[in-house]
C-alpha cells in the first residue's frame, strides 16, 4: 500500500498561564492510500489537536515545536500559507463534531456549497448549481433541489452533517479528516452518516482519519486503529488485531469497558417486590409554539403525550429514547420542577401532582447529565453536598457526620471538602452531584443521562458505583439515557420513548431481543456493537 | 492595551493613596484663607498655586479626592444594590413580576438622567450625602437590565434545578445561586459606573448644585476657577485634569476587569 500522509515526531505545545504544556508528545504515524485510520482516545488525549495541526488550523496559543507532516512528499509545516490554502479542501479536508456551528445561518445550503467552487474559481455560474446538486445527491438527499434552497436551521442535525460532508468532498480531496462526526447525533442518524462515509470512501478513493471515542464505531468503519493517551500513541494495530489481541493494558481496559457497556447483561433485581413506589398516570405536557415578533401562539408542541408508567420499589427502570423525545421533560415533571398540563403523579400511593412537600422532595432526587453545569462554581464541595440537609433540621455535628458518611459512600475524600468544583475532574464532579442527592436519604433517584458527558472508563466507574449504592442503600432508580448499551447494563425493565410517547415497555430481554415496535427495532439495529473478534482476519 | 490598563490602575491607586492619607500629603491647611496670597501661580511652596482666597490648591484637591471617591463608590453601591435585586428577581421569577419591574426600568430610562437629577436636586438641600443618594437612585437601570439578562441564562442551570429538587426556597436560590454567579459580568459595569458617577458629581458641583463650599470638590473648584480664568489658569486646569484622569483611570480599570472575566478579549 502506498503512503499518502506521514507524520513524523510531531510535538505540539500550548501556552497556558505563561508556561508551556505539551498536548501532543512526539507522535509519528502514517496513513495509507484508501485506508481508514481510526484514532481512539479519551478527551484530552490530543486526538483533535493532531487533526487540526494536519490542516494547520490550530489556535494562536498552540505551537508546533517540532516534527514534520509529509503529504505526498511535501512538508505541510514548512510551506507558505498561500500554498496551504490550496491543500485545504482540495487535498485534505475536514468535518467536525458540531455541524450547526460550522454552517453560516444566513446563507442557503446551495450558496454555501457553491461558494467553494466560486472561491477556487473552478467553474462558471450555471455549472456550479449542477455540481452542487450532484454533490447533494451523493450524500443521499432525497430532494436535492429542495435542500439547495434550505437554510441550515431548516435541516436536522444529521442533514446538516451531510451538508458538511458534501462541502468537504466538493473538491475531490485525497484525505478526509472526520473529528467525532457523529458524536452529537442520535444513534439511528449516526448509522446513516457512517454508511455515507463508507460509500464515499469507495466511490472517490478517499483516505480517512476518523477520530472517535467510541470503539463500536471504530469496529464498523476503521481498517487500522491508533490509540492515543495523554498526547502519546499507546498502541497502533489493525482493527482485528487490536480488538482481538490488544497489547497494552490501557487498550485492554478501553475494550473491556466498551464490551461491558455494549453486551453486559442486566443483573437480576435485588429486591423483587411489587410495591409501586412511583407512578405517572396519563401525563401530558405541551409548550406553546410562538411565531413572529408579537409572539403569537400558533400551536402547541407536545413534549410528553399521555404517558403512564410505574416504577416498583428496588427496581432500576430504564427510559430510553433519542434527543428531543421528551425524556428530560418527563424527568422534570416527575420531580415537580415542571407542572404537567394534565395527568397525575403518585408517590407511594399519594397524589403529589399539585403539591410537593419537603418530605416528598427529599424522597426523590435527581442527578443531571453535565456535572460542569449542575454544580454552582462558586460554592465549596461541602456546601454543595449539604445543600439539601436544611430540611432535616440538624445540628452542625450531625451534618458533618452526614457529609463524612455520604462522601465515603461515593468514594470522595473528606479532606477535599473545602475545594471548589473546578478543582475536581469530570468523574469526581459527578460523584459530588450523586453525593448531594444522597445526602437527603432519598428512596427514588432519577438519573438523567448521568454518564453521557464522561469518558468511557469513568462511565464504567460511575455505573459500578451506582450499582453498589443501589444495593447498599436500597434505592430505586429511574435511569434515563439515549445509550441502549448502558440501559441494558443497568436496567431491569425498559421504557422506550419516541416523540413524547412511550412506544414499548418490557423487561430488558424482551425489548432487546424481541422488540415489537418498529421504532424500537430500528433503534436497536442502529447501535454499533463491539463484538468480540476471535483471531485475525 | 496592556500598558494603558496598567496606567489606569496606577492612577486609581494614586487617587486612593491621596484620599486615605490626605492629611499627610496636603502641604497646607486646605481651609486656611490668606487673602494676601490670592492667585499665586504654581511655585515651590504652592505646587498647584493658590485660589482667589489664597488657599493652597494642591491641598484642596487632595482633600477633594476623598469626596470624589466617596461619591463614586457610594453612588454605585446604591445603584448596584437596587439594580442587582430588581434585576435578579425580575429575571428569576419572570411573568408579571418581570413585566412590572422591567416597565418601571424602561420608564426610568425615558428621562434624560442628568435633567432628572437636576430637577430632584432642586427639591433637596445640596450636600455630599444627598448627591450620592440621588446619583445612585438614578443610575441602576443599566445594571438591572444586565443582571436580568444574566439571570435568564442562570435560572435554567442544572444546579438551580437541583436546589429546587432539594426543596430550597426561591429566595435562597436567588441569593445563593443566582446573584453570586451573575455578579461577575456586572462588576465591570460597576467600575464604569464609578467613572460616570464621578463625572455627574463634578458636573453638578460645577453648576453649584452639588457639593457646597467650603467642602472642596473638583467640580466646585472648577467653578471658582471659571471667574478667574483670565488671571489664574491653574485654578481651572488642575481640577479639570484630575477629573479627566480619574474618569480615564476607572474606565481603563473596567476594561482590565472585562478582559479578566472574558479571556477571549485578550490578544
Amino acid at each position: 500500500m502506498k503512503k499518502i500522509l506521514e507524520v513524523e515526531n510531531l510535538r505540539i505545545s500550548y501556552l497556558n498561564n505563561g508556561s508551556r504544556t505539551d498536548a501532543v508528545k512526539d507522535i509519528s504515524f502514517i496513513l495509507n492510500e484508501n485506508e481508514v485510520l481510526g484514532v481512539v482516545g479519551e478527551s484530552g488525549s490530543g486526538k483533535t489537536v493532531t487533526a487540526l495541526s494536519i490542516m494547520r488550523i490550530l489556535s494562536h496559543e498552540a505551537n508546533i515545536s517540532s516534527g514534520r507532516i509529509l503529504f505526498e512528499g511535501k512538508d505541510l509545516l514548512s510551506i507558505c500559507e498561500k500554498d496551504m490554502e490550496n491543500v485545504r479542501g482540495r487535498n485534505i479536508s475536514m468535518i467536525f463534531q458540531e455541524p450547526f456551528s460550522c454552517l453560516n445561518p444566513v446563507m442557503t445550503v446551495g450558496e454555501q456549497i457553491g461558494e467553494i467552487y466560486r472561491f477556487h474559481e473552478l467553474s462558471a455560474g450555471c455549472e456550479i448549481k449542477k455540481q452542487v446538486l450532484q454533490l447533494l445527491e451523493k450524500v443521499k438527499f432525497a430532494m436535492p433541489e429542495k435542500t439547495y434552497d434550505s437554510y441550515p436551521h431548516m435541516l436536522s442535525g444529521g442533514e446538516r452533517q451531510r451538508v458538511m460532508i458534501a462541502m468537504s468532498v466538493a473538491l475531490d480531496p485525497r484525505i478526509l479528516i472526520a473529528d467525532e462526526p457523529t458524536t452529537a447525533l442520535d444513534v439511528t442518524v449516526q448509522a446513516e452518516i457512517l454508511r455515507i462515509l463508507c460509500e464515499l470512501k469507495k466511490e472517490c478513493g478517499l483516505s480517512m482519519i476518523f477520530i472517535t471515542h467510541d470503539l463500536g464505531i471504530i469496529s464498523k468503519i476503521a481498517d487500522r486503529v491508533m490509540v492515543m493517551k495523554d498526547g502519546k500513541i499507546v498502541e497502533e494495530n489493525t482493527k482485528s488485531g487490536l480488538l482481538s489481541k490488544p497489547k497494552e493494558e490501557y487498550t485492554k481496559r478501553l475494550i473491556s469497558a466498551a464490551m461491558h457497556l455494549s453486551s453486559g447483561a442486566a443483573e437480576t433485581a435485588g429486591e423483587n417486590s411489587n410495591a409501586v413506589i412511583f407512578e405517572a398516570r396519563n401525563v401530558t405536557k405541551s409548550f406553546p409554539i410562538e411565531k413572529g415578533i408579537l409572539r403569537k401562539e400558533t400551536g402547541r408542541f407536545y413534549a410528553v403525550k399521555n404517558v403512564s408508567f410505574a416504577v416498583r420499589k428496588g427496581v432500576t427502570a430504564g427510559l430510553v429514547g433519542q434527543s428531543g423525545c421528551g425524556k428530560s421533560t418527563l424527568a422534570k415533571i416527575i420531580l415537580g420542577l415542571e407542572k404537567p398540563d394534565s395527568g397525575q403523579i403518585l408517590f407511594e400511593g399519594g397524589d403529589i401532582t399539585n403539591f410537593y412537600s419537603r418530605r416528598v422532595r427529599g424522597m426523590m432526587q435527581i442527578v443531571f447529565q453535565d456535572p460542569f453545569n449542575s454544580l454552582n462554581p462558586g460554592m465549596r464541595m461541602r456546601d454543595i453536598v449539604l445543600e439539601g440537609t436544611h430540611m432535616l433540621k440538624l445540628d452542625a455535628g450531625s451534618r458533618e457526620d452526614i457529609l463524612r458518611d455520604v462522601l465515603g459512600k461515593v468514594r470522595l475524600s473528606y479532606n477535599d471538602r473545602f475545594k471548589f468544583p473546578h478543582q475536581f475532574s469530570g468523574g469526581q464532579r459527578q460523584r459530588i452531584a450523586i453525593a448531594r442527592a444522597l445526602a437527603v436519604r432519598p428512596s427514588l433517584l432519577v438519573l438523567d443521562e448521568p454518564v453521557s458527558s464522561l469518558d468511557v472508563l469513568i462511565q464504567q466507574d460511575i455505573i459500578a458505583l451506582l450499582k453498589k449504592l443501589k444495593t447498599e442503600m436500597g434505592l430505586t432508580y429511574l435511569f434515563i439515557s439515549h445509550d441502549l448499551g448502558l440501559i441494558k447494563e443497568i436496567a431491569d425493565e425498559v421504557y422506550v420513548m419516541n416523540e413524547g410517547i412511550i412506544v414499548e415497555h418490557g423487561t430488558v430481554e424482551d425489548v432487546y431481543y424481541k422488540p415489537k415496535d418498529t421504532y424500537t427495532k430500528k433503534l436497536i439495529e442502529s447501535v454499533p456493537v463491539l463484538t468480540k473478534l476471535t483471531g485475525g482476519k | 492595551m496592556k500598558p494603558l490598563i496598567t496606567f489606569g490602575f496606577i492612577l486609581i491607586a494614586a487617587l486612593f493613596v491621596a484620599a486615605v492619607f490626605a492629611p499627610f500629603i496636603a502641604t497646607h491647611d486646605h481651609t486656611a484663607i490668606n487673602i494676601k496670597e490670592a492667585y499665586l501661580p504654581p511655585s515651590a511652596s504652592h505646587i498647584f498655586g493658590t485660589d482667589s482666597l489664597g488657599r493652597d490648591l494642591f491641598s484642596r484637591m487632595v482633600y477633594a479626592s476623598r469626596v470624589v471617591l466617596m461619591t463614586g463608590f457610594v453612588a454605585v453601591g446604591i445603584a448596584a444594590v437596587i439594580g442587582v435585586v430588581l434585576g435578579s428577581f425580575s429575571g428569576y421569577f419572570g411573568g408579571a413580576i418581570d413585566s412590572v419591574i422591567m416597565r418601571f426600568t424602561d420608564m426610568m430610562l425615558c428621562f434624560p438622567v442628568f435633567f432628572l437629577i437636576l430637577s430632584v436636586v432642586a427639591f433637596v438641600t445640596p450636600g455630599i450625602l444627598n448627591i450620592m443618594v440621588i446619583i445612585g437612585c438614578t443610575s441602576w437601570m443599566g445594571i438591572a437590565r444586565l443582571i436580568r439578562a444574566e439571570v435568564l441564562t442562570l435560572r435554567t442551570k442544572d444546579y438551580v434545578l437541583a436546589a429546587k429538587a432539594l426543596g430550597r426556597s426561591n429566595v435562597y436560590i436567588v441569593f445563593r445561586h443566582i446573584i453570586p454567579n451573575g455578579l461577575g459580568p456586572a462588576l465591570v459595569n460597576f467600575v464604569f459606573g464609578i467613572a460616570g458617577a464621578i463625572l455627574v458629581e463634578s458636573a453638578l458641583s460645577f453648576l453649584g448644585l452639588g457639593i457646597q463650599p467650603p467642602d472642596p470638590s473638583w467640580g466646585n473648584i472648577l467653578l471658582e476657577g471659571k471667574s478667574g480664568m483670565g488671571v489664574a489658569w491653574w485654578v481651572s486646569v488642575f481640577p479639570g485634569l484630575a477629573i479627566f484622569f480619574t474618569a480615564f483611570g476607572f474606565n481603563m480599570l473596567g476594561e482590565g476587569l472585562k478582559q479578566f472575566f472574558n479571556p477571549r478579549l485578550k490578544r
